[in-house]
C-alpha cells in the first residue's frame, strides 16, 4: 500500500514540483495550498504523515500543528527556515514530530519521511514480539496501543515508540541518542530537542491519564521507567 | 632606543608616568628650597653664636686683665670670671707659654697658629674640631703696664649649635618626604579624575572589539571628560546601528533567496531524477546545476549563518556525547572509513560537552576543504590532555605557511591559487565563531607529516553517557 502524505506549502510551483517529485518516488501525495484546507483534509481523510510548512499566509503552520495534534496521531515534520530554532521550539512543543530545513532537496525529504514512517510504523515481518508491560502499563506494537491498568492511554506514533523503547530496554537507561536511532532513525548526532519534547509530552499525558509509572531524567545520561 | 610603546618607561601605564612625574617635581622643588633654608639658617644661626661667644669671651679678656692690672694672680683671676662663664673653658697664657688653666681643662687641643698669632699681638677665633665637636676658640692677647704679656683664650663648644642644626636638618627632610607623598596622594587621586573616564573608554573599547556593541558609557561631571563619553557613546550607536543594518540586510537577503532556491533545488531534483532520459549534453548539464545549487545552498546557509553571528542571535545546544562515536558518525556520512582515519591516544571514549550541529559543520567544512585545497584528509587524531579532548584534523597537503595561518579563520581569506573554487569564503570564519562560542577552540598548525592540522578542543563533560 501506498504512503498517503499530506503535504502543505503556499507556493504553488514549489509546491507543484515537490508533489511531482514525491509522486514519481512511489508516495501518493495530497497538496494543499492553505492552512484550513489542511485541517479539513486531516479530519475527513487518513494519511501516514503530514508534512507543513511553517510559514503560511492565513493560519500558519503552526497553529496547523497545534490544531491537527488534537485529532491525529500521524507523525508531522515541518519544514522551517533554516535555523530558525524559535520556530523549531514552537512546532515541537505544538506537537511536530520532527523538523526539516529549507531549502530541501526533494531526494533528502523522500529520505526522511521513509526513515520516519519505517520506525513508527516498521513493517509487520520485523516485529518480533508485539506486547510488552512494565508495571500497570502495557503496550501492543500490533494496535499501536497502550494502556495503563486497561484503560488506554491517547499517545502519537512519535510518542508511542518514545514509551515503547523506554519500556522495552527497562530497566536499562535509554540515551537521548538512543531514542533519536530507534525512534527517528538519526544516527548518533541528532537534534535532542526533538527527545525532550516528545519526553516532555509523553510525561504530560501520563500524568493525565494519572498513571503510577513516571519518566525519571538521569541526568547527563538519559531517561529510565520507574514505578 | 625608543620603542613604539613609551620609549624605556613603556611598561609604566600613563597615570603612573603622570603621579611619578609628580612625585619627582614635587620633590625636587621642596629639596631644593629645603637645602637653601637649612644652609641659609645654618650660616645665620651659626654667625649669630660665633659673635655671641666673641663678644662674651672680650668681656671676659677685659675682665680678666682689670683683675690681673690689680694684682691678681692669674689663677684667681680665673677662678674669679667663672662664676659668670661656666660653659666656656678659659686658659691665661704668658708670653714664655706657661699657662694658667681651670681644672678639668686641656690647652693642648687649642690650634698653634691661634695662640702664636695672639702672643704676636694680633686676637683670633677659630673653630675646629677635636673628638668629633667643634668648638670655637678665641685668643686676646693681654699687656699689663709693668710689661708682663698675657693670652687670654677662651674655647666654647658648639656641639649644642651643630645639634640644632642636625635637628632642623632632619625635620628640614621628612618635611620634604611627606611633601613628596602628599603629592603622590594628589597627583593620583588627579589622575584618578582624569583616566578613570579614559580607562572606562578602553574597557568599553575592549567590550566592542569582543562584540559587546550595547555598551554606554555614564555620564562624567566634568564638562570636558563628559565630552568624551558622549562622542563615544555616540560612536557606539553609530556603530550598532550600521551593523544592524547590514545584518538585517543581509539576513532578509539571505532568507528572500530561500524560495527561489527551493524551487530550483526541487526542479534540478525532478531533473536528475529523469536523468536516464536525458541526452547526454542534458544529462552533463543537470549534473552543472544539481552541483551548483548544492554550493549555492552552503553559501546561503553560511551567509544566513554569519548574518545571525552578527546580530547577535545564536544559542548553543550544549550535549554530553562521546567523541569517538561523533566522528565515526561523521566520517560514515562522507563515506570515510573509521579503520583508515581514526586515531585516539586514549583507548577511553571521552564524554565531551558539544554542540553537536555546528561540530558536524566544522568537521564537515574541513573535511571538504581538505578534499578541495589539499588532497584530502590523511588523520583525524584525538589527544586527551587533562579535562581537553583535541581533535587534530591533518590534511595530506603541504602545510600553510604561518603568514596565511594568521589570516585563515578571516572571512574571505582564500589562497590565491584557490580563487577558482567555488565557496562563501566564510567557512572557516563561521567555524572559528562556532568553536569559541561553543565548543573551545580552533587553531591552526603543521600536522607531523607536513600538512596543515587544524585542531578543534573541546571540553570534557561531567558524566559518561
Amino acid at each position: 500500500m501506498q504512503t498517503r502524505i499530506l503535504f502543505v506549502e503556499d507556493d504553488n510551483k514549489i509546491r507543484h514540483l515537490i508533489t511531482t517529485s514525491m509522486n514519481e518516488d512511489g508516495f501518493l501525495v495530497t497538496d494543499v495550498e492553505s492552512g484550513e484546507d489542511a485541517l479539513t483534509r486531516i479530519e475527513n481523510d487518513q494519511f501516514d504523515i503530514a508534512i507543513v510548512d511553517l510559514r503560511l499566509p492565513g493560519i500558519s503552520g503552526l497553529e496547523v500543528v497545534r490544531r491537527a495534534r488534537k485529532t491525529t496521531a500521524i507523525p508531522i515534520v515541518v519544514l522551517t527556515a533554516f535555523g530558525d530554532s524559535h520556530d523549531v521550539v514552537a512546532a515541537l512543543e505544538a506537537g511536530a514530530d520532527d523538523f526539516l530545513n529549507k531549502p530541501i532537496g526533494t531526494k533528502e525529504l523522500s529520505a526522511r519521511i521513509r526513515a520516519i514512517l519505517r520506525r513508527i510504523s516498521p513493517p509487520i515481518e520485523e516485529v518480533t514480539d508485539s506486547h510488552f508491560t512494565f508495571g500497570t502499563l502495557a503496550i501492543s506494537i500490533d494496535l499501536h496501543e497502550a494502556t495503563s491498568s486497561g484503560r488506554q492511554i491517547d499517545l502519537t506514533r512519535t510518542e508511542f515508540q518514545v514509551l515503547k523503547e523506554l519500556i522495552v530496554r527497562s530497566p536499562k537507561i535509554v540515551t537521548r541518542h538512543d531514542l533519536l536511532e530507534s525512534v527517528w532513525g538519526y544516527d548518533y548526532l541528532g537534534d535532542s530537542r526533538l527527545v525532550d519534547m516528545q519526553i516532555y509530552r509523553l510525561r504530560s499525558k501520563l500524568a493525565e491519564c494519572e498513571v503510577p509509572e513516571s519518566i525519571q531524567t538521569i541526568r547527563g545520561v538519559g531517561f529510565k521507567i520507574v514505578e | 632606543m625608543s620603542n613604539t610603546s613609551g620609549g624605556r618607561l613603556g611598561f609604566l601605564s600613563l597615570r603612573s608616568k603622570a603621579v611619578a612625574t609628580g612625585v619627582v617635581i614635587v620633590f625636587l622643588i621642596s629639596g631644593v628650597t629645603t637645602s637653601f633654608t637649612l644652609f641659609t639658617v645654618r650660616a645665620y644661626i651659626t654667625n649669630q653664636r660665633i659673635t655671641s661667644a666673641t663678644n662674651q669671651a672680650a668681656v671676659l679678656s677685659r675682665e680678666v686683665a682689670r683683675l690681673l692690672r690689680d694684682g691678681i694672680e692669674p689663677n684667681s683671676a680665673l677662678e674669679e670670671i667663672s662664676a659668670s662663664s661656666n660653659s666656656i673653658q678659659t686658659f691665661l697664657e704668658t708670653i714664655n707659654f706657661s699657662i694658667t688653666a681651670r681644672a678639668g681643662t686641656d690647652i693642648s687641643t687649642i690650634p698653634e697658629m691661634l695662640r702664636a698669632n695672639a702672643h704676636n699681638g694680633t686676637p683670633g677665633r677659630q673653630i675646629y674640631k677635636h673628638a668629633g665637636t667643634p668648638y670655637l676658640a678665641m685668643a686676646f692677647p693681654i699687656e699689663i703696664e709693668n710689661s708682663s704679656k698675657y693670652v687670654f683664650i677662651s674655647v666654647v663648644s658648639l656641639s649644642e649649635l651643630n645639634r640644632i642644626i642636625v635637628i632642623l636638618g632632619r625635620m628640614l627632610v621628612i618635611g620634604v618626604m611627606i611633601a613628596s607623598i602628599l603629592g603622590g596622594i594628589v597627583g593620583l587621586w588627579l589622575s584618578r579624575r582624569v583616566s578613570e573616564p579614559l580607562r572606562r573608554v578602553g574597557d568599553a573599547a575592549l567590550l566592542i572589539a569582543a562584540g559587546d556593541l550595547a555598551i554606554q558609557l555614564p555620564h562624567a561631571k566634568e564638562p570636558d571628560l563628559n565630552k568624551i563619553s558622549t562622542s563615544f557613546n555616540e560612536m557606539t550607536k553609530s556603530l550598532r546601528n550600521r551593523i544592524d543594518r547590514e545584518a538585517r540586510f543581509g539576513a532578509v537577503v539571505s532568507h528572500e533567496l530561500r524560495s527561489p532556491l527551493t524551487a530550483i533545488r526541487s526542479a534540478s531534483d525532478l531533473l536528475d531524477s529523469h536523468r536516464a532520459e536525458l541526452s547526454p549534453q542534458l544529462a552533463s548539464t543537470v549534473d552543472l546545476l544539481s552541483e551548483r545549487v548544492v554550493t549555492f545552498q552552503k553559501i546561503l546557509n553560511d551567509l544566513i549563518e554569519i548574518s545571525r553571528y552578527e546580530s547577535g542571535n545564536v544559542q548553543p545546544n550544549l550535549e554530553e556525547l562521546k567523541i569517538i562515536r561523533i566522528l565515526e558518525s561523521l566520517l560514515a556520512r562522507h563515506h570515510m572509513a573509521k579503520d583508515d582515519f581514526l586515531e585516539a591516544t586514549s583507548s577511553e571514549d571521552q564524554t565531551v560537552l558539544v554542540d553537536a550541529k555546528r561540530f558536524k559543520y566544522i568537521f564537515d567544512n574541513l573535511i571538504d576543504n581538505a578534499t578541495l585545497y589539499a588532497g584530502g584528509i590523511a588523520k583525524i587524531r584525538v589527544e586527551t590532555i587533562d579535562d581537553n579532548v583535541y581533535v587534530h584534523f591533518d590534511d595530506a597537503g603541504i602545510g600553510i605557511p604561518p603568514t596565511m595561518q594568521k589570516l585563515i579563520f578571516d572571512p574571505f581569506v582564500r589562497g590565491a591559487r584557490h580563487s577558482n573554487i567555488h565557496g562563501s569564503g566564510l567557512g572557516l570564519a563561521i567555524a572559528k565563531e562556532h568553536a569559541t562560542n561553543f565548543l573551545g577552540s580552533i587553531s591552526v598548525s603543521t600536522s607531523p607529516e607536513g600538512g596543515a592540522r587544524f585542531t578543534v578542543g573541546l571540553q570534557k563533560g561531567s558524566e559518561a553517557e
